[in-house]
């Protein structure tokens, strides 16, 4: 059943994030195309106008994509979940955890896709920029930049860069789930509310990533303190070396892992709880 | 003969609010059931409550032996008394939809009852009128083969004209074992369907009887009955 309910999610979620991906493809295409015009017509007064508006475009890709796939993903789970649209998702023969996971997962699927497009997207136009300088030429240069670079790194990390890697895969990966949650708990709590239930889910999601944000401060603080975790690195301040910059990254890369998880989960039960026990259809 | 539904004892409150009182209902296979009252009477709530859309304050409900969860959820088609279907979809993606969650969705049976209307499966709900998208409702719902249908308010949004014919598609697409339950206003309308009647009030039973035996012993129609009870003053 929970496939079923994937494959349906995932047809629903391009009906509210398509739009999003197909203007972000298009602006892409007229980055790329703009980086090389700029290049090829090495004009001054072109530079001046196509320069910054080539910038903003290329932020702007990154956030519309960023932005638009997260609010594509709260907005479909509020309108299935709490909405009219809840009748067809809550008499279906699932179970509540079932439709979490599933618009769960169908979430991370688009939110993955779109970090891997933008990764793309930036290697493509660095690859761009490389075809029409003639960047290419120093491409064996790069190289060995980049294997010093990587000798260096290597060096000063007291894991083995493997692992390195998965920890901060594993973490990205947490953080994605996690940040969906926080919507999904947030949109549970708005429809606790007669009136206006989306503008109370924004509210709530607004409330909890502020109460969050405190917390992280304050148990930072009481961190920092603690000897033997970062209390060596903090103190050692501007002289901080590169071994204990590393190992205070590898026990924050642990910490914030296990404390999204930790949260993410919460949200997940306090979720499914108050659709299961307090669901408030009009 | 084996309970159908079984509501026991059931209370719903929100807040200080008690909104259904102390009901019990016993549903058996084969028969149509009018659930029946004024406005506010709790007739919603309690077919929230069958279908697993509010959870009682108190009180159990079963559903052919289960409580409600997906099995009961698998064993009753609703209709509920407003439209729930997202507008860019098509009667097709819909039809799908209940085929993938639904053992027991007769496809062919959907497709002559939206031919015999008239209705694209191919147009999109935006696109179709208030009343269409009732009828692809109901459709949808009686093209299960489900155990109990519970219809809220089938007939309240459409003319005098459609009536019957919603009437007659409830009446030819249920099998004999199932039983339905019909929560509306209009009771002249459906009275010659049904075999029982539930009057509720304020939240309470007032009364569970046969249609036949309010009309051999009280000598009235279900609409008389309910005109006088739920007399206004």
């Amino acid at each position: 059943m929970l496939l079923k309910l994937m494959k349906h999610e995932m047809k629903s979620l391009w009906h509210y994030c398509g739009l999003v991906i197909i203007c972000v493809l298009i602006a892409s295409a007229i980055f790329e195309i703009g980086v090389v015009g700029v290049v090829a017509i090495k004009n001054s007064v072109v530079d001046i106008i196509m320069i910054p508006s080539l910038i903003f475009l290329g932020f702007a890709i990154v956030a519309v994509l960023a932005y638009g796939i997260q609010f594509g993903v709260a907005f479909r789970f509020y309108r299935t979940m709490s909405s009219d649209e809840g009748y067809l998702t809550h008499t279906l023969p699932v179970n509540t955890s079932q439709h979490i996971l599933s618009k769960l997962l169908s979430a991370c699927i688009y939110t993955i896709c779109s970090v891997i497009y933008l990764i793309i997207f930036i290697v493509l136009t660095v690859i761009v920029l490389a075809g029409v300088t003639g960047g290419f030429d120093h491409f064996p240069d790069i190289m060995r930049e980049l294997k010093v670079a990587y000798d260096e790194f290597k060096s000063v990390v007291n894991i083995p860069i493997a692992l390195f890697i998965a920890e901060y895969t594993i973490m990205s990966l947490v953080s994605v789930v996690y940040s969906i949650l926080i919507m999904y708990v947030s949109v549970a709590l708005g429809q606790l509310i007669s009136t206006h239930k989306f503008v109370w889910s924004v509210v709530f999601y607004m409330i909890i990533t502020s109460v969050i944000g405190i917390i992280t401060q304050i148990a930072t603080m009481i961190f920092t303190a603690i000897p033997g975790l970062f209390a060596p690195f903090m103190a050692a301040g501007e002289n901080a070396t590169p071994e204990l910059f590393m190992g205070a990254t590898h026990v924050i890369i642990l910490i914030v892992t296990v404390l999204m998880a930790v949260v993410g989960l919460v949200a997940f039960f306090v979720t499914k709880y108050i659709y299961e026990r307090k669901l408030n259809l009009e | 003969m084996s309970e159908l539904l079984t509501v026991n004892a059931v209370t719903k409150a929100f807040g200080r609010k008690v909104v259904l009182e102390n009901i019990h209902l016993h549903l058996e296979p084969g028969r149509i059931y009018g659930l029946l009252g004024p406005n506010g009477s709790g007739k919603t709530t309690l077919i929230k409550l069958i279908n697993g859309l509010l959870a009682p304050t108190t009180g159990e409900i079963y559903v052919d032996g289960s409580g409600i969860g997906p099995r009961s959820k698998s064993l009753i088609s609703y209709l509920p008394d407003k439209l729930y279907f997202a507008e860019w979809m098509t009667t097709n993606n819909l039809i799908d939809y209940y085929s993938d969650f639904y053992e027991d969705f007769d496809k062919e049976r959907a497709y002559n009852m939206l031919m015999n209307l008239n209705i694209n499966p191919d147009e999109k709900l935006k696109v179709l009128s208030k009343g269409t998208k009732e009828k692809v409702q109901l459709i949808l719902v009686m093209s299960r083969r489900a155990k109990l249908y519970v219809l809220d308010e089938p007939i309240g949004g459409v003319d005098p004209a459609s009536r019957d014919y919603i009437l007659d598609t409830i009446l030819s697409n249920y099998d004999e074992n199932a039983s339905i339950l019909i929560s509306t206003h209009l009771i002249t309308d459906i009275e010659r369907i049904l075999d029982e009647v539930i009057f509720l009030q304020n939240g309470r039973t007032v009364l569970s009887a046969a249609v036949d035996d309010i009309r051999a012993n009280e000598g009235k129609s279900v609409d008389e009955l309910f005109r006088e009870v739920f007399r206004c003053y």
